[in-house]
């Protein structure tokens, strides 16, 4: 519960966009108050946001974890200060205000995961075993045999387009991402490029590989169809 | 594996990049909390979250934290933490029935059928509306449907005002339940017949998921000895019972089953009371439906 300039206590919720403008530009107690409430939702939104990753969390002691919370909102509610004048009214201003801190957490979070990760090295290492594992997920006990042999043909094509006909960035971008889970801004940083560009890159590629399976003939329907099965 | 196939497919000539998203992404959850159709206003947001699992995550994170903080419902961060550390599983923790809705019997003989392929599903789909964002409100209650935003923001507004007062365990239910809405490729939204107006029930549906959500508001509570029984309808006029489930004092119920695939030739679904333990076949009159029931 937050208290005003009056003293009074009253919800945080009850600050209108204006309010926590004026309170965040404003001096002495009202805005030592709005940081404050600020940072007391945002550590709310940043553990939240570790608790959706909590799988990559469970390592780290109690203590850590709230330390790399604390930072986290505390550099969140810097940025938002420091752009403050760039919130432009058209939301609510917590909802921007989130928007922030879960991209703040994410990122502290990615840097932690993914710090000494090599991508050339993930990349070769797919290009080695990848033929091997996509030929273990070709399913012997699916009950259609069809479908098996329609899986076969897809796999087959994929691995096809992905050697042989993607460049060398859209195959380092596609594998590192889709076969190895790695965040397209760790990628983007290993590439020297920004994730908008790996989004672009990533997309150029699906868009490859999408009119190449258009090209088997098989609607959209049945390849879903065998691969749910 | 098939979630790169259905990426592939989903792939449009077109698709908003990373920063396109991040502008629109705040007034996009701020729609689908005011129950506004985000999806129908802004198709081309929706495509690049199923695309891309940077911004899905950064969208989850936000429409849960928002919601939450619409029903002033923000847990505390000390049992947020506990949870983390405790490598508290929510998932399983949302299978469980909810309180105040105990019982739900799943009848054993479901036909197993393969669930409905994602690229047949009802989703909203066409060119981005470019309306500037002042005026979203405006379009958004003139617009038809947009039911994945509407119904996941209605029903998360439903589940969280039921359960208003939730303890932490509670409150990680909903976190869950939320996750599960977000993640919906369908929703089927019943509607309350003659019998019972005011009642209404959304069905949600997985994304490679046999779960079902079926959330429950305003039907009108039964005596102890009886039950509400949901059922279905094929096109080939095959009808099969879900289950039977209790409703809360309010008339609501948040119950989670996880039947096999459901036929992908839905024609009805829709809810009668019933005697305690269920009826081979409906004996009442439907009080809430959708399709060809209502």
């Amino acid at each position: 519960m937050a208290r005003d300039d009056t003293g009074e206590a009253r919800q945080r919720t009850e600050r209108t966009n204006q309010e926590w403008i004026r309170d965040l530009q404003g001096h002495g107690s009202a805005f030592a108050a709005a940081v404050r409430d600020l940072r007391e939702y945002l550590l709310k939104a940043v553990f939240l946001y570790y608790h959706r990753r909590r799988s990559d969390l469970s390592h780290l002691a109690r203590d850590e974890l709230a330390q790399m919370a604390d930072d986290a909102a505390q550099d969140a509610v810097l940025k938002i200060l420091d752009k403050l004048d760039t919130f432009r009214g058209d939301s609510k201003f917590t909802t921007w205000a989130y928007r922030v801190a879960i991209n703040q957490a994410a990122g502290d979070l990615r840097r932690r995961m993914w710090d000494n990760v090599s991508l050339e090295a993930m990349t070769e290492a797919a290009e080695d075993t990848l033929p091997p594992l996509l030929a273990t997920l070709e399913d012997p006990t699916a009950r259609d045999p069809d479908q098996r042999i329609t899986r076969d043909q897809i796999w087959a094509l994929i691995w096809q387009v992905i050697e042989n006909e993607f460049t060398e960035r859209q195959r380092a971008v596609f594998v590192s991402q889709y076969f190895n889970g790695v965040p397209p801004d760790v990628i983007a940083e290993q590439l020297g490029t920004n994730r908008n560009n790996i989004y672009k890159i990533s997309h150029d590629a699906r868009v490859k590989l999408k009119q190449r399976l258009e090209g088997l003939g098989f609607s959209d329907t049945e390849i879903l169809a065998t691969f749910q099965e | 594996m098939d979630r790169l196939i259905q990426r592939i497919l989903a792939t449009e000539d077109e698709e908003f990049d990373c920063e396109q998203v991040a502008e629109l992404i705040v007034g996009y959850v701020d729609m689908q909390v005011a129950g506004e159709a985000a999806t129908q206003l802004l198709p081309k947001v929706k495509q690049h979250i199923g695309q891309c699992d940077a911004c899905a995550d950064l969208y989850e994170t936000l429409l849960e934290v928002v919601l939450l903080e619409e029903k002033q419902a923000l847990p505390d961060v000390d049992d947020l933490l506990d949870e983390i550390v405790a490598g508290d599983v929510v998932d399983s923790a949302a299978a469980r029935p909810m309180t105040g809705a105990p019982s739900l019997t799943i009848l054993p003989d479901l036909p197993d059928e393969r669930p409905e392929p994602a690229g047949d599903r009802d989703q909203p789909s066409g060119a981005l509306i470019p309306i500037p964002l002042t005026r979203w409100t405006w379009v958004a209650r003139h617009a038809v449907w947009g039911w994945l935003a509407a119904a996941a923001a209605l029903i998360a507004v439903v589940i969280l005002g039921a359960w208003g007062q939730s303890q932490a365990s509670e409150a990680a239910r909903l976190r869950a339940d939320l996750e599960f809405i977000a993640r919906a490729e369908r929703v089927i939204w019943m509607h309350g017949t003659e019998y019972d107006p005011d009642a209404t029930g959304h069905v949600f549906m997985g994304n490679g998921d046999d779960r079902v959500l079926l959330v429950i508001d305003s039907l009108n509570p039964l005596p102890d000895d009886r039950v509400y029984q949901l059922w279905v309808t094929t096109e080939t006029e095959d009808m099969l019972s879900v289950g039977t489930f209790s409703v809360g004092a309010e008339g609501e119920g948040r119950i989670w089953t996880e039947l096999r695939p459901l036929p992908s030739n839905l024609a009805s679904m829709f809810i009668t009371p019933e005697p305690t333990g269920g009826s081979a076949h409906p004996t009442s009159d439907v009080v809430c439906a959708w399709g060809d029931r209502l």
